[in-house]
This record gives C-alpha cells, sequence and structure tokens, in this order.
C-alpha cells in the first residue's frame, strides 16, 4: 500500500454547487516525486488539502471517500496529527512565516507539539542545515528573498518530521533563480532523505527531469496519470493545456521530420546528448 | 503618523539595553508611568525626561528616540492648547506659575513616550511576547500580538499598492472637502479590508498545517533567564521608583519660572 492512498474522494465545498473533487483516485508510494498540474481551478488545491487533513477538518463540505495517510483515516485523525506525516508548503512564502526570525517560525509546529526543548532544537537545527538556512537563521523574513522565504517555509516544514512533502506551487510568487532554488532543494530532499515528493506546478521544463510519474487533473478528475515521457507526449495533455517542456515539444518537431530520437528528453542536457548519439551514428 | 510609527519599530542592534531581560524593560516603562504619574510639578517630570536620554544613549538608539519624541509633539501642542484654553475659559489664566503647571502636563505625556519608546526600540517583539508568555498570558493572546507586528509592513505596504492602482484609475486622493476626502477613500479600503481576510484565511491554514493548538502544554524553544545585570537594571529601577514616592510627599518642588527669571535678569 503507499504512503498516499486518495480512494474515491468527491468534496463539495459548503456554499458551492459544483464538486472540486469527483471520484479521484490516487496511490503514491514512498519516496516517490510525483508532479501535480492542470488548468487552474481544476482541483489541485484542494487535493492537497485533503493530504494533510485540512480538507474536511479546516474546509467544511461535503466529503465522500477515503484518504489514508501513512495508513490514517484523514477523517479520524486531527490535522496536528496529520501534518507529523504530510508537510503542505503554500504559494504565497510570506503567510506562512509567522515571526520575526527564520528560526522561531522553524521553532513554531514542533512548539505547538509540546515536544521536550532539546528535541525542538535537535530538529530546528537539523531542518534549517537541510534547506541551507542556517546561516540565516536569525534574519527577520521580510528581508529574505523570495526563494530564502520558501526555503524557510519548508524548513519549517520539515522540522514536523513529515514523511511526505506536498508543495502547493511553491515556485509561483518567484523569480526564475528562487525557482529553481527551490525545485533543487525538492529534489535534494527527495533523492538524499527520502522524503515522498507532490509537487503542484505549472513549470514542467523545470521539473519534469525530477519527477516519476506527472499526474493531470481537469475539472476535479484525474485526467492523465502515468511517467513523465508518456504524459507530456500525449495528446490529451496538449489539449488540457498542459506546459508541456520545450524539449519535448522539439522531440516532437524532429520526429514529425523524419529525426527520431531513441528516447523522450526532459531536460536540454539529454535531450544534447541523444541528439548527438543519433548524429554520430548516421 | 508615520514616523511615530517608525518609532515603535524595533532596530537589532547591539547594545546593553537590547540585551536587558524583556521583563526588566517592560517594569521600567511601568515604573516612570507611575513616577511620571504621582508628580505634577515642572522639575520634576523635566528631571525625569532628561534622565532618559543617556539611557537613550545607552541603547544606541538617540535618534530613533528623538524622532518618536518629535513626532509626539502635535499632540503635545493639543495638550497645551486644550488646557490653556480652558483655564482661560473659567477665568483662572491669571499668573505664569499656571502655564508652568500646564506645561509640566505636556512634559508629563514626553516622559510616557519617552520611556515607551526606550522599551519597545531595545526590545524584540518576540522577545516582549516570550516575556509575556512567560508571565502567564495565554499564547494564543502573545501570538496575536506578534503576528500584528510581523505584518503591519506588510499591511502598509499592500495599502499603498491599492492607493498606487486606484490613482492610475483616476481615483484622486487629495481633492474636495474632509468629508469628500475621506468618502474617497472606500475604494481603497475595500479592496484592502478584503486582502487582510484573505491572508487571515491563508495564514489559518498555514497554521493548523503546523500543529497549531495540538497540545496544551505548549513548548518554547526559547527561555528568558534574569542574569545580573538584570538585577541589578531592576534595582535601579526599583530604587528610582521608591525615590520618586519619597520625593513626591517629603519634597516640595519650586517653581522654575522664577529661577529662569533670575538667571536671565528680567
Amino acid at each position: 500500500m503507499g504512503i498516499i492512498e486518495v480512494e474515491d474522494v468527491s468534496f463539495t465545498y459548503s456554499g458551492s454547487k459544483r464538486p472540486a473533487l469527483d471520484h479521484v483516485d490516487l496511490s503514491i508510494k514512498k519516496s516517490e516525486f510525483v508532479i501535480l498540474t492542470g488548468p487552474s481551478g481544476c482541483g489541485k488545491t484542494t487535493l492537497c488539502r485533503c493530504l494533510n487533513g485540512l480538507v474536511p477538518h479546516f474546509y467544511s463540505g461535503d466529503f465522500r471517500g477515503r484518504v489514508l495517510v501513512a495508513g490514517l483515516d484523514t477523517r479520524e485523525h486531527e490535522i496536528w496529527e496529520l501534518s507529523q506525516h504530510v508537510g503542505l508548503v503554500f504559494q504565497n512564502p510570506e503567510n506562512q512565516l509567522f515571526c520575526l526570525t527564520v528560526e522561531a517560525d522553524v521553532a513554531f509546529g514542533p512548539e505547538n507539539l509540546g515536544l521536550p526543548r532539546e528535541e525542538i532544537r535537535r530538529r530546528v537545527e537539523w531542518a534549517l542545515k537541510v534547506t541551507g538556512m542556517w546561516e540565516l537563521r536569525h534574519r527577520p523574513p521580510h528581508e529574505l528573498s523570495g526563494g530564502q522565504q520558501q526555503r524557510a517555509a519548508i524548513a519549517a516544514v520539515l522540522a514536523m518530521k513529515p514523511e511526505v512533502l506536498v508543495l502547493d506551487e511553491p515556485t509561483s510568487f518567484l523569480d526564475p533563480a528562487g525557482a529553481a532554488e527551490i525545485l533543487s532543494l525538492v529534489a535534494e530532499l527527495n533523492k538524499r532523505l527520502g522524503i515522498t515528493v507532490l509537487l503542484v506546478e505549472h513549470r514542467l521544463d523545470m521539473t519534469s527531469p525530477y519527477a516519476d510519474r506527472v499526474v493531470v487533473m481537469a475539472k476535479g478528475r484525474i485526467a492523465l496519470d502515468g511517467p513523465p515521457e508518456e504524459v507530456l507526449t500525449s495528446r490529451e495533455a496538449r489539449e488540457l493545456g498542459v506546459g508541456i517542456p520545450k524539449v519535448i515539444r522539439l522531440y516532437e518537431l524532429l520526429a514529425e521530420r523524419g529525426l527520431r530520437l531513441p528516447e523522450v528528453p526532459l531536460s536540454p542536457g539529454q535531450m544534447a546528448s541523444l541528439i548527438s548519439e543519433v548524429v554520430r551514428c548516421r | 503618523m508615520s514616523s511615530l510609527l517608525e518609532g515603535l519599530a524595533f532596530q537589532k542592534r547591539d547594545s546593553l539595553l537590547h540585551k536587558l531581560d524583556p521583563r526588566v524593560k517592560l517594569f521600567y516603562a511601568l515604573a516612570v508611568m507611575v513616577m511620571a504619574g504621582v508628580h505634577n510639578k515642572m522639575l520634576p517630570l523635566l528631571v525625569m525626561l532628561l534622565a532618559q536620554a543617556p539611557l537613550a544613549a545607552l541603547g544606541k538608539i538617540v535618534r530613533l528616540w528623538a524622532r518618536t519624541l518629535k513626532a509626539s509633539l502635535p499632540l503635545v501642542l493639543l495638550i497645551i492648547g486644550t488646557n490653556l484654553f480652558f483655564t482661560w475659559l473659567r477665568g483662572s489664566l491669571t499668573d505664569l506659575y499656571i502655564v508652568e503647571d500646564i506645561l509640566a502636563l505636556a512634559v508629563r505625556f514626553l516622559v510616557f513616550v519617552a520611556s515607551f519608546s526606550i522599551f519597545t526600540l531595545t526590545t524584540s517583539p518576540d522577545d516582549l511576547s516570550l516575556a509575556l508568555e512567560q508571565m502567564g498570558v495565554p499564547y494564543s493572546f502573545c501570538f496575536m500580538f506578534r503576528a500584528a507586528l510581523r505584518f503591519t509592513p506588510v499591511m502598509v505596504r499592500e495599502a499603498r499598492t491599492t492607493m498606487d492602482a486606484q490613482r492610475a484609475r483616476g481615483l484622486e486622493l487629495d481633492k474636495g472637502g474632509p468629508i469628500a476626502r475621506a468618502r474617497r477613500y472606500i475604494p481603497i479600503l475595500i479592496p484592502l479590508i478584503v486582502n487582510a481576510i484573505t491572508r487571515a484565511w491563508s495564514m489559518a491554514e498555514a497554521m493548523e498545517s503546523r500543529a497549531w493548538g495540538a497540545s496544551r502544554k505548549r513548548t518554547s524553544l526559547y527561555v528568558l533567564r534574569l542574569r545580573g545585570r538584570d538585577y541589578l537594571a531592576f534595582s535601579a529601577v526599583l530604587f528610582s521608583l521608591i525615590m520618586a514616592f519619597y520625593a513626591k510627599f517629603y519634597l516640595k518642588f519650586p517653581y522654575i519660572i522664577p529661577i529662569i527669571r533670575s538667571a536671565l535678569g528680567i
């Protein structure tokens, strides 16, 4: 069984007529790196909220089906319990940092859990070091760049020691350099520490090389789910308006002109080596 | 107004005052308030005001401190003005000694501002909220206070953006009488309030996701401990407080007008 099991989940926010999620099934294995994408308003954020219990505990509405997180049914466990398994990072870093130093912010979660002070200190130090924020720990958040702020937000979530990191468009407020900074950090956390990642993202150019799987949502349903090479070359993905990486478009255009590469490239580097391989063979 | 707010904004500096325990500094601000409250003559109040200048220097905040005092001048003038007016209305504005007493009230107000700005300028809001927490104030209250301070600059920036955006749409903010002007601020206030509510929602979401309210006994990473210098500072403040009461009941302060007069030879 996967670390996250979403089983036939439908959810309608109270006051809304249209369901935000419509019979969603999704299973994520431990240490997997999954990208979730799809047009705005397709239910990505609502799905994220289901994973740590914000839906149905914080947002009320009509909830059907079942979500299991590390074996815990989200309907029967409180958000604070679930948040020790699933850490949620939001779009706007500013609204996730409440304290006047980075360190105090990272300590906020473990403090709320009432852990012993020594344990809090250990976790804070670990989270700050793993995200590269140790040197900046005494700085107030508003003095940091967007990328650094978002790194602080990730550190704050990591201090809760979750097995799963869910990031809801963490780069949408950042410039390209900040976005690259965050994405490579997330990839490293996945690779080095084995943290399971669900990343909601539109910038697939930067992220798809890291992903094991790409899931595309549309109108509250899962439309596509598979390895990036498969999903991103499908006609449905293009029709749904998924931001297909440029290397994949290039791969397709080359194929149309009769130059078929042996694999679907996900990064410019990979494409370059594939092309030079083909050219050398001729 | 903005510079008065600026005066309350904490800036990190390395000084003895910054290192003192926030509880001691809070005690200082309250003690000065009591001291200024029991006295109503010019001489002791003036002493209290001037005695705080070296403290500001010790905290390396003289310029900010002076700016706060300057920013409170309109209020000081208002206090002087209304007092003079009502005294005159009652027909008791007979001599300069009464004017001195009225001016003393204004100085008393300045003493309040001076002590509280020394307190806020040298105490980080995090420390203050920690102090309140350790004095038994419920954590949710401390958090509210801390978050308010954290988000004040954010809200100010947002207000400016909204004003610019509405100006770009042709809203003229500085035209017409006071009522017309106030009405023109509605298109600024409404988006600002809506934004604040949206922000509150996403903050609440982030707080919930980090185990807000999980445990009844919340641990705090930081602990305030009183050190030697804190006890020393505390004793000094306590001593001044006792002296102030002693002076109030056993000393009689002369008016300073005759002193100034004889000094100037008029």
